[in-house]
């Protein structure tokens, strides 16, 4: 519960990215090398003239810790590093967001059609299945990135421009269908043979009926088990295409592309790619906590330990 | 033709009906094997009666059961339905014939979807069979729901908020709503409480008198099937062994293995002189996978002979009404 108020509090702060931005009055997606700001009555420029080393470049401003504006600096090209964050955490949440939805509407549909129609259905949607699961995750998930990053997705009237989110999202949805088709599959073989889908059967309920009346109802357990545990996963994919720069493109943020913008100035200004990392670690944990939770609250044999039917 | 039109005719027929499950495939150790699990099962069912079907776990009554509605595909032999072949008809030509012939399941808690309400579970063959309205149909499930001695109210709950025996009704609810002319019982209480069983026994035969139904009752008590049964059939590792009138067959059991059975029911003595004498039968029932040669029954027989290993005897009327399959029947 406590995970779950955790993840709610950060989606909290990342809805209110507009809000944190107008009210300190800077633009996230611009470069704002020249800007001056005012930090206890003297004027300090967010970049500044780099004096280790060579002496060459510009190091930008670190963290202020002042909720007016640059709370934890600025960025390399002078951008406000917190309107950043939260701007490219929204992305994050709402991509993670999307592609599990995704996963689950086509794991589901290919787990229930292949474990209840059986025979060549089974095995051709299987054996389809086989060939994603075969592949690395993520060197499918480059694979697939490089191959439609330039031109984007276009099926039929179905157009996905190259910069859009939707590019993620469809391509993270994709790689993890049969992590979700498989297990259900699982379930819905051995809910075919109850003997309440028997009966069903015998009454002359037709199978469309059976999977959406009498399989489905069964299995949402195990399907809101897995929303929190897929979010998860997909939000770490999701910043690793990002930081590999195949998923969110500039100059759209995410976790990814900040952490990848803050590689640079690693040795300088460690915060910029530090706070997106924690930002990641902690949703990510306060989503398998969650997630974890969940099951064992909604797991049939924890309620039969509880005493109840 | 005249025999089409005959008002005898049976509502329910099978002809050397068969059952095979392949196990395993070509690659696992043991290769692939064959069980018959009903094998040359020849049965009438007239309308209006009950036929018993007793016998001893796992010897293919429950798979006799749902070759008969059909769940499963029967691989050898003939299914008639009022003289109508429907051995291999498609699950979708199958859609008018389930309104006629219904089935109950042995055990009501896995035969109900634990996931939705009774009311909806019942009124799910009139949805997909009838045209009726949702006024139509609620009133028809309010109906249904008296005749089981169900309280029209417990149609919002769900199948775990009821006992045993109320599931039960619920079930039985369900297999009538369609008015039909057959319905194949599975051990319809055999997981339920001896109390409650006979509460059931007594709403089947009320249904039956009240609907005109016929039944098909499969059981492995024998006093059950005794009191409401018109015929019985005794089954033996997938074959019938015997078949007549319930009286006869429980007056004067004519298989050996009947006998057995029947021996073992209990009575209350009455007198001491009267007690019965007890046959045990030896041994365990054979693998299917691997059935006795001759006679399946003769390893533990107690009067087997010879013959009775190699010639396997076939289901013979003996008497009027009385079929046996054994070489040396006491009739």
């Amino acid at each position: 519960m406590a995970a779950l108020i955790l993840f709610l509090l950060i989606v909290a702060a990342c809805l209110s990215a507009p809000l944190y931005a107008r009210w300190a009055g800077v633009d996230p997606f611009t470069s704002t090398l020249d800007a001056v700001i005012q930090i206890d009555g003297q004027d300090v420029p967010v970049m500044e003239q780099s004096t280790e080393g060579l002496g060459l470049g510009y190091t930008p401003l670190g963290p202020t810790w002042r909720l007016g504006n640059y709370f934890l600096g600025a960025d390399n090209q002078g951008r406000d590093v917190m309107a950043r964050l939260l701007y490219g955490g929204l992305n994050s949440l709402l991509i993670s967001a999307a592609a599990t939805v995704l996963t689950l509407i086509l794991g589901t549909s290919a787990g229930l059609v292949a474990g209840y129609f059986g025979g060549v259905t089974d095995t051709v949607l299987s054996r389809f299945l086989d060939i994603l699961w075969a592949f690395p995750i993520y060197l499918l998930a480059i694979s697939l990135s490089i191959v439609t990053i330039a031109q984007g997705i276009s099926i039929g009237p179905i157009t996905i421009e190259s910069g859009s989110l939707w590019l993620p999202v469809i391509i993270i949805g994709i790689v993890y269908v049969p992590y979700v088709a498989r297990p259900i599959r699982g379930q819905v073989l051995s809910l075919r043979n109850s003997e309440f889908v028997l009966a069903a059967i015998n009454l002359g309920v037709p199978g469309h009926r059976i999977l959406w009346r009498d399989i489905l109802p069964n299995i949402t357990t195990t399907l809101i088990v897995f929303v929190p545990l897929m979010m998860a996963l997909n939000m770490l994919t999701e910043s690793a295409l990002s930081f590999l720069s195949i998923g969110v493109q500039p100059p759209d943020a995410s976790w990814g592309t900040i952490i990848q913008d803050g590689q640079a100035l690693l040795y300088t200004r460690p915060i910029v790619a530090l706070a997106p990392g924690i930002a990641i670690a902690i949703s990510v944990m306060a989503l398998n906590v969650f997630g974890d939770g969940l099951r064992d609250a909604l797991d049939p044999r924890s309620k039969v330990r509880l005493g109840r039917d | 033709m005249s025999e089409e039109m005959n008002t005898d005719q049976p509502i329910l027929e099978t002809r050397a009906l068969g059952k095979r499950f392949s196990i395993g495939t070509r690659f696992s150790s043991e290769g692939r094997r064959v069980v018959h699990a009903v094998d040359n099962v020849s049965l009438t069912v007239r309308r209006g009666e009950t036929l018993g079907l007793v016998g001893e776990s796992g010897c293919g009554k429950s798979t006799l059961a749902r070759c008969l509605v059909r769940l499963y595909d029967i691989t050898d032999g003939q299914l008639l339905f009022e003289g109508n072949d429907v051995t291999s008809k498609s699950l979708a030509s199958l859609r008018p014939l389930r309104r006629r012939l219904q089935m109950v399941f042995q055990d009501p808690s896995a035969s109900l979807n634990p996931r939705r309400r009774v009311g909806d579970l019942v009124a799910e063959p009139l949805r997909v069979h009838t045209k009726l309205s949702g006024a139509g149909i609620r009133q028809r499930v309010a109906e249904l729901f008296e005749l089981v001695g169900l309280l029209p109210d417990h149609v919002v709950r769900y199948p775990h908020e009821f006992s045993g025996g109320q599931r039960q009704r619920v079930g039985i609810a369900r297999a009538i709503a369609l008015n039909p002319d057959l319905v194949v019982l599975d051990e319809p209480v055999s997981a339920l409480d001896v109390s409650v069983q006979a509460q059931i026994v007594n709403l089947l035969a009320d249904l039956q008198d009240k609907l005109k139904l016929s039944y098909i009752f499969i059981a492995h008590d024998l006093s059950v099937v005794r009191q409401v049964s018109n015929r019985i059939a005794v089954m033996y590792l997938g074959s019938i062994v015997e078949e007549g009138a319930s009286e006869d067959v429980f007056a004067t059991p004519a298989h050996p293995y009947s006998q057995a059975l029947i021996s073992a029911v209990p009575v209350v003595e009455t007198t001491p002189s009267g007690r019965r004498k007890r046959i045990i039968l030896s041994g365990d029932v054979p693998s299917p996978l691997k059935p006795p040669s001759g006679c399946r029954f003769h390893p533990r027989c107690p009067v087997a002979q010879d013959r009775c290993r190699t010639e396997r005897p076939a289901l013979q009327e003996h008497k009027t009404g009385r079929k046996v399959a054994c070489h040396f029947p006491t009739i």
